[in-house]
């Protein structure tokens, strides 16, 4: 490839449609490992423990309930981070496709799923908690850690894709 | 076409079996399904479900952010002070 048709496939590559699919295909799926891992599997929490405690059947069953429509969104989050990843595959001219950076949106993605359900639900309207017999605890604390940590180590792989793919930031 | 929609039917049916032997489902027509339908659809029903699904228009935000945010800088070698600079030879 010559230097100028280089430039201008530098200058046409779009990484975002192929980031904005991991983010959200990490989102969903983060969002299955709270609800599968947490919910289902430990049962230390579920969507309205905090305020429905699980001390009767039918609370357990309400809570049940919440925990469904939670997977219902959650699916959608995943559905539509496949669908925009097959758009971006269809755009593949422009969309250099790279494995570490969708490796990398879908950890960022999985992070910010943690960071803000973890705000939102543990600590603000404290719908549940991660343990809840212990209400807020470090727990909750560790939660919100691993997702900066998720964010954190997705922005190096994308980083990397990046200088890989000579795509500047933040494109 | 009977009998496609027979089998398209056939997972509710199954779906639907042992309700009558869990008998505490939120649908079913039992003291516990009652207490569930009646603890789901209380004066917090609302509040509850705008609670559940506050977190989804923040994630949706941001994977827009992602997908519409702003455009790239051009890369290293091309920034200057208006003078076009080829990428250097591999």
């Amino acid at each position: 490839m010559t230097n100028a048709a280089l430039n201008a496939a530098t200058q046409r590559a779009n990484l975002r449609p192929l980031l904005a699919a991991g983010m959200l295909l990490g989102m969903g799926m983060g969002g299955f490992v709270d609800g599968i891992v947490l919910h289902q599997v430990l049962q230390t929490h579920n969507m309205l423990s905090a305020r429905v405690p699980k001390t009767t059947l039918p609370n357990v069953e309400i809570n049940m309930v919440w925990d469904g429509l939670f997977h219902a969104f959650v699916w959608l989050l995943t559905a539509l981070g496949i669908a925009l990843l097959f758009k971006a595959g269809r755009r593949r001219s422009e969309v250099p496709w790279s494995g570490r950076a969708l490796v990398g949106a879908m950890l960022q993605g999985w992070g910010w799923f943690n960071l803000v359900e973890g705000v939102i639900d543990h600590h603000v309207l404290h719908l549940h908690h991660v343990v809840e017999r212990l209400g807020v605890s470090a727990a909750d604390y560790v939660f919100l850690a691993s997702g900066v940590l998720l964010v954190a180590a997705g922005h190096l792989l994308i980083r990397s894709a990046r200088r890989e793919a000579g795509i500047a930031l933040p494109g | 076409m009977k009998r496609a929609a027979v089998v398209a039917a056939l997972p509710a049916v199954l779906l639907l079996l042992p309700c009558a032997a869990a008998r505490a489902c939120p649908v079913c027509d039992t003291g516990t399904g009652e207490a569930v339908r009646a603890g789901l659809f209380d004066a917090a029903f609302a509040g509850n479900l705008a609670a559940v699904l506050l977190p989804f228009p923040v994630l949706l935000a941001l994977a827009a952010l992602t997908y519409y945010g702003p455009p790239a800088p051009p890369p290293p070698w091309r920034r200057g002070r208006g003078k076009k600079k080829e990428r250097p030879d591999p």
